[in-house]
């Protein structure tokens, strides 16, 4: 083939993202996990971003192309179950970056835990966009409990999420990731501006106000017409088969079980590892 | 087991197939959106009944992303009965398996 027809080729290239740099919870093990639900699922190429310590501890041999990416943000989280918190480094820092990482032409950037378990986000590859995200999600637990995660602050702007994003590689999604870094610098200044707390750096936070403003501030948007499922880090994961994912979840002093078989981004992750 | 332990066993049971079967309404839903010609539409019955009223092959339509889309009606009306008859059987499928369990535990 010619570089010519080579280059062709990688133009109209589409793959999936996916970011996994292990901290005390072990993201490469869901990025795997998730890896063969993709190819299963949506039969695309799956790239991995992840850091050297990571990669060395991990079997990468299942993704079609491993990136290093050894930057060193580095933010915490917790994460809480029945009064139970695990404290945890949380490594989301260069998400930004993707756009000058992603070998692909057309990139669905996705958590390591929006588990896919369904061909339906591939229709996204077949539109006519540059960019697209989720702004609206649902608590599969049906308490609402992401009902104040619909703004920014309570007078602020509307909130996106960064779980799965659709980009093709061109100028408006260049200029969002840009926007996202520069957000990022600018942490404290942009937290004053839009009325959140700045404690911790969030990818969701970035990318609201990056497409905020460069959509023409607030004028245009991007959304993924269907709600992204969410399993609440409130809810414990107790089995997991082809059936989908059953999870026990508490509300007020009672225990409640449900069960959900679809894409869905679990935010309890040692619950998930536990069951992959 | 008293009355009241009974009945509370019932509330919880009610809750848990509200939200199940809001859960799977909503997946559904999402189900049926089908892509064409750089658009993505909802294979609801309006736009079957949009397609199958309209006389002309090729109309201009816009889509859930508010962009006018090119449609090749017989086409988009093929791809919009395939994803609805394969969506709301799988619903209806779901649905009657949901309706016969008492907790959603069971399922």
């Amino acid at each position: 083939m010619s570089n010519l027809g080579k280059r062709e080729e990688q133009a109209k290239s589409r793959g999936v993202v996916i970011f996994a740099r292990n901290s005390k919870l072990d993201y490469m093990r869901i990025a795997q996990h998730n890896c063969k639900l993709i190819k299963e699922h949506l039969q695309l190429p799956v790239a991995v971003i992840t850091d050297t310590k990571t990669h060395d501890e991990s079997d990468t041999a299942m993704f079609d192309h491993v990136i290093m990416d050894d930057s060193q943000d580095k933010n915490k989280r917790v994460f809480y179950l029945k009064g139970k918190s695990l404290h945890t480094p949380w490594l989301n820092g260069s998400r930004s970056d993707v756009y000058d990482l992603t070998p692909f032409d057309t990139t669905l950037l996705l958590d390591a835990d929006y588990l896919i378990m369904s061909d339906k986000i591939k229709r996204l590859f077949e539109l006519d966009i540059d960019f697209t995200c989720h702004y609206d999600v649902l608590d599969v637990t049906g308490q609402n409990l992401y009902k104040t995660d619909r703004r920014l602050g309570v007078y602020s702007i509307p909130m996106v999420w960064a779980t799965a994003v659709l980009f093709r590689k061109c100028e408006f999604a260049e200029n969002v990731f840009s926007m996202m870094k520069l957000v990022k610098q600018h942490w404290q200044y942009y937290a004053s501006l839009y009325q959140f707390n700045p404690k911790v750096f969030r990818n969701d936070f970035a990318l609201s106000i990056a497409l905020h403003i460069l959509g023409g501030y607030g004028t245009n948007s991007y959304s993924i017409p269907w709600q992204l499922p969410t399993l609440t880090s409130r809810a414990k994961i107790i089995d997991y088969t082809e059936q989908g994912i059953k999870y026990l979840y508490e509300k007020q002093g009672r225990d409640y079980v449900g069960r959900v078989q679809q894409d869905i981004h679990i935010m309890d992750k040692q619950s998930l590892v536990d069951f992959i | 087991m008293d009355k009241v332990d009974k009945l509370e066993q019932f509330a919880q049971a009610k809750f848990e197939h509200a939200v199940a079967k809001k859960n799977l309404k909503e997946k559904i839903d999402s189900e049926l959106y089908v892509a064409h010609n750089g658009g993505m539409f909802k294979a609801d019955q309006a736009l079957i009944a949009f397609l199958k009223a309209w006389e002309e092959d090729t109309i201009y339509m816009i889509d859930t992303y508010d962009n006018p889309i090119k449609v090749e009606r017989i086409q988009l009306l093929e791809y919009a009965k395939k994803a609805y008859q394969q969506t709301i059987n799988a619903y209806h499928v779901e649905y009657e398996q949901l309706r016969q369990t008492r907790r959603a535990s069971q399922v």
